[in-house]
């Protein structure tokens, strides 16, 4: 049940149209990973490639270190669930869910015992005989999950499960592939373009854009350790200082800021800081303070989005709701930027 | 991937629940819609009623409103075991179902490659299937004889066949290619990830997709060839003697009681099997142009 998949160079190209480039990628055996990145980053096709529905141009995929290429996608039992549910629409819910079981020609008190299972798993027992156009779209993704499910699949492709639900659903459903993960232990992919879905979802996160893996770990990697400002700016953090490193200091319009983080990048780079980092009152012998001015101020619910200004620099900081009263539109502030939250990138 | 919504649609049938369920408007319960369908039924039900008086009737002339004797001997000539009729409808259900059969087996695919695919030259390809439609058949039977005698198919049961599929294939691959053009091909993946092989995908998924289309498709086809009369004369030779080409010649004969009868016998098996596909009709094909 718990597959380790490597995915090695793959490409797929179609005409002059490259949606994947040499993508590596290790999924490991019984975690979630996300694949995450923008539409049109090639997401659905690598998917669609390791469910069997595309061939890739060049490249491996294996399963446990065995190459299943030549495995047509009704062996590989990895069931895809798609962003629309896609259930069949003369099949009642329940016939919806053993479909795959059907076609494995699974003796009908198996099937039956294992399809309530399934729907039970995804609290639709009560629905079993609805039809499609019978059930919310909420429904009918659960549907579709157990559909998945009830295969025993060695990996689970999702793309973009969640993207049709709308906020409240989206939340139950997120919280459904993790009890599914929890009570299965499957390996998991999951496509989306949303960084929530994966920063909830998923153990680990691969970034994908224009069909090339740009960067892929923990979460928190993410938004400590960037590898690039597309990286940063695609986790929200749109502070970027252009600037030359020598060892732990960077020259760069708002003066001589001190580094203290390992990023690598030296010479000609971008010094990014998320916005929860930077401080609006900087007390007397902090360091990279400087002068910056309010220019707008956002009420975010949880904190008020700022948009300040030092020079040539514009920046955001995320500052908590007691603390913004202090600080009207228009106000002069005493900004600092800590050390250790400052990650110089490489300016590419 | 999905081709699907870049493509035009070719024609208007909107299948299948396969797509987002789109209901036809009732016209039925409206009065409107009352008067419309009993006008309707009245054109295409009427011109059979002198027919069927005419098949009852001896010695039925001009000024009379009636006929002044009934008698069912047409019917009994028409309906002789030796008089031809039940040969001729043996010829015609047999090309017909042939015909209809072929024209899904071209239509099947070719209207999945217009409907599914956009390409270069697909609006050239549409065309080029319209036009056996857009020829005068008479100048298709002529132009084709010659090279049917040097095949060795004139005169031929399968000549006949091949040369109503001229007219009949179009006919299906332009209603397929629009049941195609609102299908989402993603139902095959999902299937096939699931574990369907080629056949059951085809089987479970599409094929019940698609069912709707496919008879009315089958329904144009079988229509088309079965009132088919010059391309069946000139290319059966007079050998393949089908319903129309006993129709035309018996009318010929000038008994208008026979040709009377032996028309009812022509058209009923269409309209039986009108009643049976209308379902499918209207849901594949009127459907989606009334919205």
């Amino acid at each position: 049940m718990t597959t380790r998949v490597d995915l090695v160079g793959l490409t797929k190209h179609f005409g002059a149209v490259h949606p994947v480039e040499d993508f590596s990628l290790t999924i490991q055996p019984g975690l979630v990973t996300a694949l995450l990145g923008p539409s049109g980053s090639g997401k659905t096709t690598l998917l669609k490639m390791i469910a069997g529905v595309l061939r890739p141009t060049s490249g491996d995929i294996r399963f446990d270190g065995e190459s299943i290429l030549d495995l047509p996608a009704s062996q590989r039992d990895a069931p895809m669930v798609f962003h629309n549910a896609l259930l069949f629409p003369q099949l009642t819910a329940e016939d919806n869910v053993g479909f795959g079981l059907r076609m494995r020609k699974t003796p009908p008190a198996e099937r039956s015992r294992r399809v309530t299972e399934m729907l039970e798993l995804v609290g639709l027992q009560d629905l079993r005989t609805r039809r499609p156009e019978q059930l919310s779209g909420g429904q009918q993704q659960r549907v579709a999950l157990a559909r998945a499910l009830v295969v025993s699949p060695r990996l689970l492709l999702l793309d973009e499960p969640l993207a049709n639900l709308d906020p409240d659903l989206r939340g139950e459903m997120r919280e459904l592939l993790l009890a599914v993960h929890r009570s299965l232990g499957l390996t998991m992919l999951l496509v989306t373009h949303d960084q929530e879905d994966a920063i909830v979802v998923a153990d680990h996160v691969a970034l994908i854009r224009n069909g090339s893996l740009v960067q892929e770990g923990v979460v928190p990697d993410f938004f400590k350790r960037p590898v690039s400002a597309w990286v940063a700016t695609f986790f929200g953090a749109n502070n970027l200082i252009p600037g030359e490193r020598t060892n732990n200091e960077v020259v760069t319009p708002l003066g001589r800021l001190r580094v203290t983080s390992e990023s690598p990048a030296m010479g000609h780079v971008l010094v990014t800081i998320r916005p929860e980092a930077v401080v609006l009152d900087a007390v007397e012998g902090q360091a990279n303070t400087f002068q910056g001015k309010v220019i707008a101020a956002e009420f975010r619910g949880s904190h008020i989005r700022m948009q300040l200004t030092a020079g040539s620099i514009d920046l955001e900081a995320n500052v908590p709701i007691d603390d913004a009263k202090s600080h009207a539109v228009g106000s002069t502030v005493r900004v600092a930027l800590p050390p250790e939250k400052l990650w110089p990138l490489p300016a590419d | 991937m999905t081709a699907t919504q870049e493509t035009d649609r070719v024609t208007s049938p909107s299948p299948s629940p396969f797509r987002k369920p789109s209901r036809p408007r009732r016209l039925r319960g409206t009065r409107g819609g009352r008067i419309a369908a009993v006008l309707i039924v009245a054109i295409i039900l009427l011109p059979l009623v002198p027919l069927v008086i005419n098949s009852f009737a001896r010695g039925y002339v001009f000024p009379q409103l009636v006929p002044a004797e009934w008698s069912i001997r047409a019917w009994r000539i028409v309906l002789a075991t030796d008089g031809g009729t039940w040969e001729a409808l043996g010829w015609s259900v047999g090309v017909a179902a042939t015909v209809t059969a072929l024209s899904l087996v071209v239509g099947v695919p070719a209207g999945r490659v217009l409907g599914l695919r956009s390409f270069r030259g697909k609006r050239l390809l549409e065309f080029l299937v319209l036009t056996p439609l857009l020829v005068p058949a008479v100048a298709v039977a002529i132009g084709l004889d010659i090279t049917f005698i040097r095949l060795g198919l004139s005169g031929t049961f399968w000549g006949v066949v091949l040369v109503h599929l001229i007219l009949a294939a179009p006919y299906a691959v332009l209603v397929l290619a629009g049941v195609f053009a609102n299908y989402d091909a993603d139902f095959e993946a999902q299937a096939t990830t699931l574990g369907a092989s080629t056949l059951n995908v085809f089987r479970h998924v599409t094929m019940p997709a698609i069912k709707p289309g496919l008879i009315v498709a089958g329904f144009f086809a079988f229509i088309v060839s079965w009132s088919q009369y010059v391309l069946t004369l000139q290319i059966g030779g007079g050998k393949i003697l089908t319903l129309p080409v006993l129709l035309v010649s018996t009318a010929n004969g000038g008994d208008a009681s026979i040709t009377g009868a032996l028309t009812i016998v022509s058209v009923l098996p269409v309209v039986v099997l009108l009643a049976v596909a209308s379902r499918h009709v209207v849901r594949a094909g009127l459907g989606t142009t009334g919205t």
